[in-house]
């Protein structure tokens, strides 16, 4: 889910960033990008099962690709949003400052877009939650596959009817989740409201 | 004829273009600043102050006309030129020392003297 995420980031960001940033850009890019972010991610995952299955560690790549197929759009649009957010004064400072595009980066773009980043991040993470269910556990044609997760095994307590055994690991997942929540996510979010707000 | 000028706007226009409709925002301006010369430009709000600043700094290409520097025509945003903005556009995450940094930095200044950055402020 965090290679998901990762990955998720490193492509959103600059696009983002550049969708944002750039009013003609966005103005044929941003119709684009909402009706494929619009294709739900669980349909195409059959397509991604047929190309992955044959690959080693074809279902833990499916799963990565099913959860970033889910969650990327938050980030992406969170990203344009903050983007489009910034201050016009900053940019001009930045510009009459002559900043390098590293400097620009370190000290204008991701401060300002942090906020927005960990927002689109909570909702994609609470997204990815969710594909692991179907992601971890296929039957598909006849064969069972899995690999090791909390959603393999939801998925698997559910198919055998297995019911004290689902509770069980739902409310794991459950725990989990609330930890990595409050511990994690929720440490983030004071961080962007206390220091990277705009103000 | 040939004296230099620190900074010349020759017939500069700037008008903004919304589907059909055109604004002209500032129209056929000519002004000469010498070295040393202090000028104030006065105006109600909306008649073009900030954007013939923002084409005098360079971060704003005009439609017509053009701009010349020490002679020179304006290419990019001027090294030599800064605007304070009216909401003072420090950057919010970080601190008062931070920004000043920042600004020595890009304006070139060694590591030896972004240190003094701090000691000065606690002179101040």
């Amino acid at each position: 889910m965090s290679i998901a995420l990762a990955i998720a980031l490193l492509w959103t960001i600059p696009l983002g960033v550049a969708i944002g940033s750039n009013r003609r850009l966005a103005r044929w890019l941003q119709p684009v990008v909402q009706v494929v972010a619009s294709v739900p991610a669980t349909a195409l995952f059959p397509a991604f099962l047929l190309v992955f299955l044959n690959l080693p560690g074809g279902l833990n790549l499916a799963a990565v690709v099913l959860m970033l197929a889910g969650t990327q759009w938050y980030l992406l649009f969170n990203i344009i949003a903050g983007a489009g957010a910034i201050p016009q004064d900053l940019k001009y400072t930045a510009a009459l400052l002559h900043l390098d595009r590293t400097a620009r980066w370190r000290t204008l773009i991701l401060p300002a877009i942090f906020p927005y980043i960990v927002t689109g991040a909570i909702t994609a993470s609470g997204g990815a939650w969710n594909a692991s269910i179907v992601a971890e556990y296929v039957q598909f044609n006849g064969r069972t596959l899995s690999v090791t997760g909390i959603g393999a095994v939801i998925a698997n307590a559910t198919a055998a009817g297995d019911y004290s055994f689902l509770l069980a690991a739902t409310l794991g997942m459950i725990l989990a989740v609330v930890a990595i929540n409050r511990l994690l996510w929720r440490r983030l979010y004071l961080l962007a409201e206390e220091r990277f707000c705009m103000e | 004829m040939n004296e230099e000028y620190l900074l010349e706007l020759d017939s500069v226009g700037q008008s903004y273009h919304s589907g059909q409709r055109t604004f002209v925002a500032v129209q056929d301006v000519n002004l000469t600043v010498q070295a040393g010369e202090f000028v104030a430009l006065l105006g109600p709000s909306g008649c073009g102050k900030s954007t013939l600043l923002r084409i005098v700094t360079g971060l704003q290409r005009p439609t017509t006309g053009q701009v010349l520097y020490r002679n020179q025509p304006l290419r990019g945003v001027n090294p030599h030129a800064t605007i304070v903005f009216q909401t003072f556009a420090f950057f919010p995450w970080l601190s008062v020392v931070d920004n000043v940094e920042v600004a020595l930095k890009a304006g070139g200044c060694r590591k030896v003297c972004v240190h003094h950055a701090p000691w000065i402020f606690w002179i101040v």
